[in-house]
């Protein structure tokens, strides 16, 4: 159904001819873009040699020029070498599962959602759902009655629990996790529909002990819809597969997303309490949910990791103002969720220590170098920053090729340029949400 | 150490792979970046200064460098004259002005290597002239002037392939004190110039390139006027200007002393102009001319029409010192021919009587028919001129020429040339012979006999120095000789004038020339 939403492209000889070439073997090597790739990656080092070259006293721009090259660039570095060994994988290995669905008015989407879940690839007798009206003021309960109803036909267990009143998606979680009693808890987000061999390509790695959540990788569905879900489905995309995948080779995957990840019940029972009423500088906590159940499993030294062949399909907002409010609600809980994670960082591996807190610090400093860059430098100088906006274009173009090579995506050049705005205009939204950190007003979904 | 009854009792749960089809490529693609870098921090410079029509140099190179990949043996035998190349800019498309062509500089070094020619330091070049230390055959000196970025940039490649080494004579104000430019070489450039071995700097000027005032309006040359004092309205005196000199020509010294700590030994006067084409002190060449002599002991000037010799001679302990300087519309042939039309001459010499044997022309027409080099005054001018380069270094010589001459009042011989206005002559009218001694465009008779020559008819006539002694006549006799005064110079050099009193009336028609060493 997803997949139908792509608009369709115009077709000509040329895309034609393009088509066929990245669906042949040697069009799948992407020489070519490969060969950019590295020849700017190049480019950046150069950069950086003449930065060291060329350094006149500034220590701190310096460090932050070179230790932003390196995190990016470190990235796809190490997420190339994240590989789980297929000896731990079993197709036999078939633990129950619960998947929990807390929704509000949802009446549109709740039904489908459900109805995929049934339909997955798994042992109808190993899994269950359990989906919470969470005081919908809509017709979410009798959609819920209704899916229950026919999975039921298809022999899967359908829960459904009906609160009057709304009580937020945390406790709409937590309230699952307590009602399951399977091995594996799975929460699929309302607005994002799962493939058939999702479910066994995200619990294949709870056979390792140490394993506490694993999140799959999530694709914007309606990533044809405009040049700002285009740009999002680039930055998912890089996201998933080179961030989480570099942070999967030392099993600490910072945020299992929302849109679909796995959790071992069994670990989660244990924090849930101390979850539920989770407070920061004295406020109740109620958006972020992802990152800090994540939080508590790598705090309790559980690994979390990034299942590449696991894929989960979401609407990104495809308007400026909803994609304000997400990006806003994101950025708090971000930083929320790194401060605490902070406390217990450096006990995990030192590449990821090391990592985690530079990545802390560099995104804390962006908007001040912006600032610098776009206001102090122009005004003293009386010259337009193009080194500035040469570097940042610089890094979006890799990052763009990064997605043209691995999501073998063809139309990835204006995202690049979004991406490239983005990142400028952005990262004071940080400096407000760290202000506005306190009020909590967007909180629920 | 595993008992094999006993099963594995932990699963691999690695969450990386080291595999080597993981790090094989990421580790080639490593070492190719880390080389890159190198590669890039070695020639940062000329990569940063890089333009893209150098491209021609450095395909010239490489191409040289795979045909020739065995470097050619250097000449045993030695040269009595060395002949030093002056370019300026390299530029793109055709060459204009004082700049050539980057394909045009190409192609003449091109040239000149595959003719066996090869360079020499300055040092060399010193030990060549003030020592007499030989040199071997086709040897040349090649310079540039005023430390420009595409001389360097763009010679680079070529002089590498070939194994040539030049003198950069640099503008040490723009260059050696601390200002940056994207036009003039900069002293990291300069330093790394020096330190790549194949690069000598030598004195341009400090501050002396620039035209300054000589009156409320206009500007002139440095070197070759005096210049006008704005806020006093008045001109330099004889005193400041010798003072403004020295101190631009020691300036320069010193900088290049503090800066690279070596002293400069020659210098290369801006423009060529020591005030011999316009000026507003008559003085002015023979003031700059000591003070060059005491602050460098080599000084280069271009070697114009007026200068009867092109190349510099062993052990000639001269201070001026003559470079050709490739003119827009020569190609890598006209210069091989000025080069070699110019080359000493051994005596005994028969000539050819072609201009392109080397027979200058600084004055009025000279034009050859086989046998025969006729000189002709032109439309403007009182008489004509020739004299035959590569004939610096003869000492004691006589000259025998037949000539017949239809028009014109007189007709001489020079010798003794040590530039185009200071020369020993013997001069012949219908009604007489004389020995004359020019100095600065002055000119003396010495001696002079009274004897009645035909013109119009063909006449042996001839000329014969010995030391300080002068001695003219006709029909194979000496008939008047003259001691000239012997605190001059020594100097080879052959010329023959024809000249009337008025313009376009002069010609003479010489049919043979013949050059033996003087008994």
């Amino acid at each position: 159904m997803f997949k139908k939403h792509r608009k369709p492209r115009r077709t000509t000889p040329l895309t034609k001819f393009l088509r066929w070439w990245d669906s042949t073997t040697l069009g799948r090597l992407h020489l070519t873009s490969w060969s950019v790739m590295f020849i700017l990656i190049y480019v950046v080092l150069l950069i950086k040699f003449v930065n060291f070259q060329q350094f006149d006293g500034g220590w701190l721009l310096l460090f932050y020029s070179v230790a932003v090259s390196f995190y990016l660039l470190s990235r796809f570095f190490v997420a190339h070498f994240y590989e789980v060994h297929d000896e731990t994988f079993d197709r036999d290995y078939t633990p129950t599962v619960t998947f929990g669905v807390p929704s509000k008015n949802e009446a549109e989407n709740i039904y489908e959602t459900v109805m995929r879940i049934a339909d997955i690839d798994y042992p109808k007798d190993k899994f269950d759902i359990i989906v919470i009206n969470d005081g919908s003021t809509d017709k979410t309960l009798e959609e819920m009655q209704r899916a229950a109803t026919d999975a039921k036909d298809k022999g899967v267990t359908v829960k459904v629990i009906d609160w009057e009143i709304n009580q937020g998606k945390r406790h709409g979680m937590a309230a699952c996790i307590k009602e399951s009693s399977s091995e594996i808890m799975l929460f699929v987000d309302s607005d994002s529909f799962i493939e058939k061999d999702t479910t066994r390509e995200l619990i294949k790695y709870f056979r390792n002990p140490k394993v506490g959540a694993t999140t799959a990788h999530c694709f914007v569905a309606n990533e044809d819809t405009n040049l700002l879900t285009k740009m999002q489905a680039v930055r998912y995309f890089v996201a998933f597969k080179a961030y989480k995948g570099a942070e999967s080779v030392f099993g600490t995957v910072t945020c299992c997303s929302g849109s679909c990840s796995a959790y071992r019940r069994e670990y989660l029972i244990k924090h849930i309490d101390e979850w539920l009423s989770q407070k920061f500088l004295g406020v109740i906590c109620t958006y972020g949910d992802d990152r800090s159940l994540t939080n508590i499993l790598l705090r309790a030294g559980y690994d979390a990791l990034y299942a590449p062949n696991a894929k989960v399909y979401t609407f990104a907002p495809d308007n400026m103002g909803q994609y304000l409010k997400q990006q806003l609600r994101w950025k708090k809980s971000w930083f929320r969720e790194c401060v605490r994670a902070s406390a217990f960082m450096w006990r995990r591996n030192p590449f990821m220590s090391i990592s985690f807190y530079l990545a802390l610090i560099l995104t804390v400093a962006a908007p001040f170098i912006v600032l610098k860059a776009l206001v102090w430098y122009p005004a003293t100088y009386h010259r337009f920053p193009g080194y500035y906006f040469f570097g940042v274009l610089l890094m979006c173009v890799i990052y763009g090729l990064y997605y043209r090579i691995y999501a073998n995506d063809r139309r990835w050049l204006g995202a690049v340029f979004g991406s490239a705005l983005y990142s400028i205009l952005m990262s004071w939204q940080l400096v407000y949400a760290i202000a506005t950190i306190r009020d909590s007003r967007w909180g629920t979904r | 150490m595993g008992d094999p009854l006993v099963e594995k009792p932990t699963r691999n749960f690695s969450y990386r792979s080291l595999g080597l089809k993981r790090v094989l490529p990421l580790t080639i693609i490593g070492l190719v970046m880390g080389f890159g870098v190198y590669f890039y921090a070695r020639h940062q410079e000329s990569i940063n200064n890089f333009r893209p029509y150098y491209y021609q140099a450095y395909l010239a190179s490489i191409k040289y460098r795979l045909s020739h990949p065995v470097e050619p043996a250097v000449p045993t035998l030695t040269t009595t004259s060395v002949p030093v190349l002056v370019y300026h800019g390299l530029i793109p498309g055709q060459s204009q002005g004082q700049d050539t062509s980057v394909e045009s500089f190409t192609k003449q070094m091109l040239a000149l290597k595959n003719a066996g020619y090869h360079t020499i330091s300055i040092e060399q070049y010193y030990k060549f002239i003030y020592n007499g230390e030989a040199l071997p055959q086709k040897s040349f000196l090649l310079t540039f002037d005023d430390g420009r970025k595409d001389s360097y940039y763009a010679s680079e490649p070529v002089l590498e392939a070939l194994n040539f080494r030049a003198t950069m004579f640099v503008i040490t104000g723009k260059s050696l004190e601390g200002l940056s430019s994207v036009y003039y070489l900069s002293e990291n450039e300069i330093k790394a110039m020096v330190k790549s071995g194949h690069w000598d700097m030598q004195a341009h000027t400090r501050n002396g390139h620039d035209e300054y005032p000589i009156d409320e309006t206009n500007k002139a040359p440095f070197f070759a006027n005096k210049l006008w004092l704005k806020d006093q309205k008045r001109y330099e005196t004889n005193d400041e200007y010798r003072d403004r000199v020295r101190a631009d020509l020691v300036g320069a010294k010193a900088d290049i002393q503090r800066e690279l700590g070596t002293t400069p030994i020659a210098f290369a006067v801006p423009f060529g102009d020591i005030g011999q084409n316009q000026s507003n002190y008559s003085d002015a060449k023979t003031v700059l001319l000591s003070e060059l002599k005491s602050a460098y002991p080599l000084t280069f000037l271009q070697a114009t029409g007026g200068q009867p010799f092109s190349q510099n001679y062993i052990g000639s302990k001269l201070p001026i010192n003559m470079r050709i300087e490739p003119k827009p519309d020569w190609d890598s042939i006209r210069l091989l021919s000025a080069i070699t039309s110019s080359d000493a001459r051994s005596l005994p010499y028969k000539s050819t009587l072609q201009t392109a044997e080397g027979w200058r022309t600084p004055w009025g027409n000279a034009f050859s028919t086989p046998g025969e080099l006729t000189l002709q005054a032109g439309a403007s001018t009182t008489g004509a001129s020739t004299t035959l380069d590569g004939t610096g270094d003869w000492s004691d010589y006589a000259v025998s020429t037949t000539a017949h001459i239809p028009k014109g009042s007189s007709f001489r011989i020079l010798l003794r040339q040590t530039d185009g206005d200071s020369y020993m002559a013997c001069s012949f009218t219908p009604t007489g012979i004389s020995v004359q001694q020019t100095r600065n465009g002055t000119s003396v008779t010495l001696n002079r006999v009274a004897v009645s020559t035909n013109f119009t008819a063909s006449n042996v006539y001839t000329a014969i120095v010995k030391g300080h002694t002068v001695a003219c006549g006709t029909g194979g006799k000496s008939t008047v000789a003259a001691i000239t005064d012997p605190g001059l110079q020594r100097a080879g050099g052959l010329g023959f004038v024809v000249y009337d009193d008025s313009t376009n009336n002069a010609e003479g028609v010489i049919t043979k020339v013949e050059v033996a060493v003087a008994e």
